[in-house]
């Protein structure tokens, strides 16, 4: 999904490397999920945070989680939008280490709409929201990535028209989405690595041999 | 968090619903009951549908056969009702048989190009499988819409790099249609054509299809990127289109190339021509797809179930006798001009065909007033394969219910995996309880029923089959164990209290994302799991390759190993010049293949 709004995410993808052996670490703090990331990309981590905090998001105004040393920012936008998929109006603040800014993501209408800045004080002032004001206030200088969502309707009113999300993953399913040769070759890499050595065993394995030489 | 509660899971568990228990979804329940004249008569009918723990599993499922209900046999009855236009625009021969074919379609207000490369034969026999690459000997492409001349030339020079990854496409295809010679086939035909000559009229094919490329796989267009009103908007429809395709320029191939060699060589009898199918050999990645999509399987079994039921609810009439009684006098050609080779795993065609001659006999003295009280008769006198060949010939009866719940055919196959992080773990025990059992009581103590492992080789990605302990890479297991995977779930579950939800079970186990969204979004829909361990030692692809084989429309589907199954499509199914005549389709189509083909 992000890709369908900035196709060069896939060649962020593509330089994917090994995951850090020191894993990731959860722990709550101050009715916030923090994530210890160590190095582990958001493809690890934000799709389980943007469960929890939809999950537990009718307990509380305004849901929160904060994601120190997690890499691959460039896949934010999709996870917000998990959450704007769970009916969540969804905010990432970036820390300055990763560029800083802001991404929001909500539903709108029968889709999803998403939002990008930099100025957080304009995102106060525009998220239309109180107790996502505060936090977002409070998440200004962060040393991670935090979240903060509610499912609480909101009026938004950014200097940003957004983009729609709908609109863009069905002009991608029409027209495909402009990938360098070479992105695309590391991307196939990727899924390779999840393919089993061969072996004149294995072959025989497919089963397209006669019926008599297989054996199991 | 609360991670207090470690109740046990199991126990006390009740019963599975069966599927006359479950609803039907509201489209289907509608139809039906509009159909069998109101609501007590609708209660009827789906009380006549099979239980899920008698029908989803793979004993029963091996042994469905095509009917009206499966995608070959709406796709070919689509394009003979609705006037489709085949023509080919030009073609380009050389004396190595290799050229250049281009086709326009018309179809529903529509236009299509689709374009077919030959190679020079290179004297391989492929069977088609993924790890042959781009070593074929055609490749085609069918396109979204009306394609021009310099895109045409560089789609044709795309086919030409012949190199599996280097090759590119855009979304203005739908898919490229590679596709192998039938070696002893084709070259007879073009050898007696050359020389003036009709080929012998029962050859069952002239190319295998290579597995049609589609649905984003080398750029292709997405299947939700095909315009909602394109008539292959449609699961499968541009599957059984493309290799429609392969099949007519197979035909014209021949011709061509005889041609080529002698300008006065015959060209092939239209009668000739129409019995020549598309070959087709399926490995057992397609049991893979099939517990990736179980609501696909879902979809396709309701539908057929419902339909059956349908008829077994009406009373047998003249008509209706007479009917059966053509239909099964034209089955059994079928079953007599096809020629398995390995019968191993399937019951012996000779058998059948005694079967339904016996059946047709019982049609001539039937005391049954219902074929529901027939259906029971048979059911209970002969084997799966015979049973479900008859209720294939049920479905046919009623053809007008069968059309009037088609279109659930795609409405229930587009349903979208949904994961719900706000359920509580309370309602997915509930729904692990109610849909689950069958798994959860499955004893998996014994090393052989899950003794199986499924891997992507580097081969291609090719599926394989490995064996536990015996074989390594067992850490490149792909998802087949669907049995394994809910009761881990409803193990790790055990450590959570009622209140917990989904999100906190995730964060905990976010391997458990696919099982839990796999429970939950199958909730509520009927035939929704095979209920079978597709992990066990003793599962033979074969079985469910045959499933999906009936569901497609093929005839005659045998398996030459365990894990390999070939058959033909549209054979005896119109040509491009039937369908400008609007020549209707066969309700069944021949099948002979008699190839040994490794």
């Amino acid at each position: 999904m992000a890709a369908t709004l900035d196709p060069a995410v896939l060649d962020r993808i593509a330089e994917a490397r090994k995951r850090p052996e020191e894993g990731v670490r959860f722990f709550y703090e101050a009715d916030s999920l923090k994530v210890e990331a160590n190095g582990c990309s958001l493809f690890e981590t934000g799709a389980v945070i943007m469960d929890y905090l939809a999950a537990h998001s009718n307990e509380a105004a305004v849901v929160s989680a904060e994601v120190i040393d997690g890499t691959d920012p460039e896949v934010l936008s999709a996870v917000l939008l998990t959450g704007a998929d769970y009916g969540l109006t969804a905010v990432a603040v970036r820390p300055n280490s990763q560029g800083g800014g802001w991404l929001v993501a909500t539903p709108s209408g029968t889709g999803l709409r998403l939002y990008e800045g930099q100025d957080c004080e304009a995102l106060v002032g525009g998220v239309g929201h109180a107790g996502l004001a505060d936090r977002i206030r409070q998440a200004n200088t962060p040393r991670g990535c935090v979240f903060v969502a509610t499912e609480q309707p909101v009026k938004l009113a950014l200097a940003t028209p957004g983009a729609d999300v709908s609109e863009a993953v069905a002009k991608a399913n029409s027209e495909g989405i402009p990938v360098f040769a070479r992105t695309l070759k590391a991307l196939y890499g990727l899924e390779m690595i999840t393919w089993a050595p061969t072996s004149e065993r294995s072959r025989a394995q497919a089963g397209f041999t006669p019926r008599s030489t297989v054996t199991s | 968090m609360k991670m207090t509660d470690l109740r046990s899971f199991k126990g006390n568990l009740p019963m599975s619903k069966t599927a006359s228990e479950t609803d039907l979804p509201p489209f289907l329940q509608e139809r039906l009951t509009e159909a069998a004249g109101g609501k007590e008569q609708a209660e009827r009918v789906q009380g006549m549908m099979r239980p899920a723990d008698e029908l989803m599993r793979v004993e029963s499922l091996k042994c469905f056969k095509a009917s009206r209900l499966s995608f070959a046999d709406m796709f070919s009855r689509r394009m003979v009702e609705r006037n489709w236009r085949i023509i080919l625009a030009r073609s380009e021969v050389h004396a190595d048989g290799s050229g250049k074919f281009v086709y326009n379609v018309e179809a529903e207000g529509r236009r299509m190009t689709y374009i077919a490369r030959a190679y020079p034969w290179d004297g391989i026999e492929k069977v088609g499988r993924r790890a042959d690459g781009a070593l074929r000997d055609m490749f085609g492409a069918l396109f979204v819409g009306e394609a021009s001349e310099e895109r045409i030339e560089r789609e044709f020079a795309t086919f030409d790099v012949k190199s599996e990854g280097d090759m590119r496409t855009t979304a203005e295809v739908i898919g490229w249609t590679p596709a192998n010679r039938s070696s002893r086939h084709f070259d007879t035909v073009v050898d007696s054509l050359a020389a003036g000559k009709q080929p012998e009229a029962d050859l069952a094919y002239l190319m295998r299809n290579g597995g049609f490329q589609s649905s984003g796989r080398n750029g292709s267009v997405s299947f939700h990127g095909i315009p909602r009103d394109h008539p292959l908007s449609h699961p499968f429809y541009a599957d059984m289109f493309a290799i429609y395709l392969v099949r007519i320029f197979s035909i014209d191939l021949v011709n061509a190339i005889a041609r080529r060699r002698n300008p006065d060589a015959a060209q092939l009898d239209r009668s000739i021509a129409r019995n020549l199918g598309i070959g087709n050999s399926s490995g057992q990645g397609m049991c893979v797809a099939l517990q990736r999509w179980p609501h696909w399987v879902a979809t396709w079994v309701v539908v057929r179930e419902l339909a059956l039921a349908f008829t077994k609810n009406r009373a047998i009439t003249a008509n209706a006798r007479s009917r059966m009684h053509a239909a099964i006098v034209h089955t059994i050609d079928i079953y007599k001009a096809s020629d398995p080779q390995v019968e191993d795993y399937v019951t012996p065609n000779e058998e059948i065909i005694a079967n339904l001659e016996a059946i047709d006999r019982w049609l001539d003295d039937a005391d049954a007033s219902s074929w529901n009280e027939f259906a029971k008769k048979v059911a209970a006198t002969f084997d799966g394969e015979t049973r479900e060949q008859f209720n294939s010939l049920l479905i046919d009866l009623e053809p007008e219910f069968c059309d009037a719940i088609a279109p659930w055919l795609r409405s229930g196959s587009i349903r979208r995996r949904d994961f719900d992080p706000r359920m509580s773990v309370a309602v997915l025990r509930g729904i692990l309880r109610r849909n689950y059992t069958w798994a959860l009581e499955y004893d998996r103590t014994l090393v052989s029923t899950h003794q199986c492992f499924w891997y992507h080789s580097e081969d291609n990605g090719e599926q394989r089959r490995g064996e536990r302990v015996i074989d390594p890479h067992e850490e490149f297991e792909s998802f087949i164990d669907h049995i394994g995977l809910v009761q881990r779930l409803a193990s790790v579950l055990t450590a959570y209290g009622d209140d917990a939800r989904m999100g906190d079970v995730v964060l905990d186990h976010p391997d458990l994302h696919y099982a839990i969204s796999r429970v939950q979004y199958l909730d509520g829909i009927p035939y929704a799991e095979i209920r079978d361990s597709v992990a066990h030692k003793d599962f033979i692809p074969a079985d469910l390759i045959r499933f999906y084989h009936a569901c497609l429309g093929m005839r005659g589907a045998t398996p030459l190993s365990i894990r390999y199954v070939r058959g033909t499509f549209f054979q005896a199914e119109p040509l491009p010049q039937d369908l400008s005549e609007k020549t209707a389709p066969q309700t069944t189509q021949v099948s002979t293949q008699k190839e040994v083909q490794v």
